[in-house]
């Protein structure tokens, strides 16, 4: 296994107010080649796992538990100044929602990706510059573009500079943070081709994160579902797609048009997301949840294992089996 | 289409047309205001307040025609704005004595309590606002916001007179007035000592309420950065704290930071009015008070001059400063 996140948790730590549980005993696995796709709504905890993982914490994010296995190596408790230097970019890059602001306004963006291919190979500026030619025009950017500042980018074009820079140091693990929210749809369509092809060209492992869990499924090999800091189910793609086993999966399902399959009306989960400041007792999602029954509101369910390489984190999947979310 | 030197060219025409029109139009707006207004409209004879009483109605014609308060408004205005720009800065109408070779009297007072405190301020405002903000959400943070806002929400002159009782008056620690003992020391060192001691106070009084917003600016200037995406990805890509505050958090608060500065330097020479006059002190701000209520303007002309003229220059420079560093600007 390429990278191997066992039982993850960190808080937010809220000065006068107490902890906000943003992830909160996460398990998943990635191997080499393959893409997750981590879906869920704003707030449930996917981009603070993303910045978890690559230790890019805000002062008041704590991580208190777990591990994260790169290679079999334990990337969490690595001394900082060897993982900033090893780990960072050069084995696990990452791109933001590049639309807006992921790019220093102020500096050329052919400097920026040189830097980064400065910090951690022993190259000439030359010789970057020429490497940063060649990510450009990878990423279908005219090589000229290297001395553009953002501002002279449009938001499609920016967010495929990122891509080129994420892959300036050939990374094992691509993280994609949101990559195309803020993009209208047609280049939408073109940045996640582009990430595919170049994924397969590479045989990079991807980390796509997204609340489009129709996008994230055109490009996944395995779905992770996260809900209040949790990842409430884990599987292969199709699998979990066509036998969704969580309330929260099939109500998410089912609030997704398809041109496929019969008309019928779209549902919407009732209620909000818990404030995980105080996240509910037991189940997190029993609030909203139309199954549940006493345990769900006293017992926290455990992460189990439904077969080989699927996980749920429910007490009655097994009696809900194939029962619709209404 | 990158951002070639002539966008810069043409973006820094464009500014000074900008900045010249500025002088002008607050030319005019001083002209009008201290020599159109009181008297032509007010119908306040500025000579009631310097002349003697006793003077026959021949003797004040004479004295008006020698300040040249008896020619047509536009001959006036313009032989006004040609003495600014020559620096011929006319006579005082109180002492009659040229306004140039009284502002050399004091500008060095000024100068050193302006200089001093508006240096200090920077450097110590700016060492508290990066503490704090690189130790953000902490307790220290809270406190230093806490306390910077406490302190410059105090006014000068209750700062002032607070510590001139008490320091001055109840402890007796520093003087309660002026620039220099009288007479003055001979001793060179002793008249340091005697300087430095006298501007204790007003430099108290100066950093106490300048140091605090500074600060809190410099925090939230770096605050606002700090949260923006491109620190994150710049960490992600390797860089130290070090580097990424310098090669790209630094490059984006220089602008803000700059425009404030340019500001701060004209008060160098233009000096703290109330500052000055509360502690007695024998400067250019203290002057532009005591002129600005004895109609004396010749003086007050000179003095709001010098200020527009140097924020003007001053702006101007942080525009092509700030237009080297941000490429955006240029194309405004």
């Amino acid at each position: 296994m390429l990278l191997q996140v066992e039982g993850l948790k960190m808080y937010y730590e809220i000065l006068g107010k107490g902890l906000v549980h943003a992830v909160d005993d996460v398990f998943f696995s990635l191997d080499k080649g393959e893409t997750l796709g981590v879906v869920g709504e704003s707030g449930c905890g996917k981009s603070s796992l993303a910045i978890s993982i690559l230790r890019l914490l805000p002062i008041n994010g704590k991580i208190l538990g777990g591990r994260v296995l790169l290679d079999g190596v334990d990337i969490l408790n690595m001394d900082l100044e060897k993982f900033r230097k090893e780990i960072r970019w050069k084995r696990i890059s990452i791109v933001f929602q590049g639309a807006m602001n992921a790019l220093n306004p102020v500096l050329r963006v052919g400097d920026q990706i040189a830097e980064a291919i400065m910090l951690h190979s022993d190259v000439s500026k030359k010789e970057a510059m020429k490497r940063v030619i060649s990510l450009l025009e990878m990423v279908g950017i005219d090589g000229s573009r290297a001395k553009g500042y953002p501002f002279e980018f449009s938001g499609g074009m920016r967010q495929r500079v990122m891509i080129a820079m994420a892959l300036a140091l050939n990374p094992q693990i691509l993280i994609a943070d949101e990559p195309t929210t803020a993009l209208d749809v047609i280049v939408q369509a073109q940045i996640l081709k582009l990430i595919k092809n170049i994924q397969r060209r590479l045989e990079l492992s991807v980390i796509l994160i997204s609340h489009d869990i129709s996008m994230v499924s055109e490009l996944s090999d395995k779905l992770a579902i996260m809900y209040a800091g949790q990842i409430v189910e884990l599987g292969d793609m199709v699998d979990v797609y066509l036998n969704p086993l969580h309330p929260y999966t099939k109500a998410l399902l089912s609030s997704v048009p398809s041109i496929k399959m019969k008309r019928r009306l779209l549902k919407s989960i009732p209620g909000a997301p818990p404030n995980l400041l105080q996240p509910p007792k037991g189940c997190r999602f029993h609030p909203r949840c139309p199954f549940k029954a006493d345990l769900c509101e006293e017992e926290e369910p455990e992460f189990v294992s439904v077969s080989k390489d699927h996980f749920v984190r429910c007490h009655r999947f097994e009696e809900l089996r194939g029962v619709e979310f209404k | 289409m990158s951002v070639g030197g002539g966008g810069l060219l043409k973006y820094m025409g464009k500014r000074a047309v900008d900045r010249i029109a500025v002088v002008l139009s607050s030319l005019t707006l001083q002209f009008l205001l201290l020599r159109v207004l009181p008297y032509y409209v007010l119908g306040i004879d500025p000579s009631f307040f310097f002349l003697n009483p006793n003077l026959t109605e021949a003797q004040r014609e004479l004295i008006r025609k020698q300040f040249g308060l008896d020619e047509s408004l536009a001959s006036q205005f313009v032989k006004y704005v040609l003495s600014l720009f020559t620096g011929n800065m006319g006579f005082s109408f109180y002492t009659r004595r040229p306004v140039f070779s009284e502002l050399m009297e004091r500008l060095p007072n000024t100068v050193l309590l302006l200089g001093t405190a508006t240096v200090l301020t920077i450097i110590i405002g700016l060492i508290v606002g990066i503490i704090a903000v690189s130790k953000r959400g902490t307790r220290f943070d809270a406190s230093i916001i806490g306390s910077s806002i406490f302190v410059s929400a105090f006014p000068h002159f209750y700062v002032g007179l607070l510590l001139l009782l008490i320091f001055g008056f109840y402890l007796r620690w520093f003087p309660i007035a002026g620039t220099i003992s009288r007479p003055p020391p001979r001793d060179p060192v002793i008249y340091v000592a005697d300087l430095l001691r006298h501007m204790a106070l007003p430099l108290i009084t100066l950093l106490i309420t300048g140091i605090g917003g500074f600060a809190l600016f410099i925090r939230n200037l770096f605050l606002t950065q700090l949260g923006e995406d491109y620190v994150l990805t710049a960490r992600a890509k390797g860089l130290n704290e070090r580097e990424v505050m310098v090669r790209h958090v630094l490059r984006n608060v220089l602008a803000p930071v700059i425009n404030i500065l340019a500001l701060e330097f004209p008060g160098i020479i233009s000096g703290a009015v109330i500052v000055e006059t509360v502690f007695s002190w024998y400067g250019v701000g203290r002057w532009l008070f005591q002129a600005a209520t004895q109609f004396d303007y010749p003086v007050v002309q000179a003095v709001l001059f010098i200020q527009v003229a140097l924020t003007v220059v001053s702006l101007y420079i942080a525009d092509l400063i700030i237009a080297l560093i941000d490429p955006r600007v240029r194309l405004r």
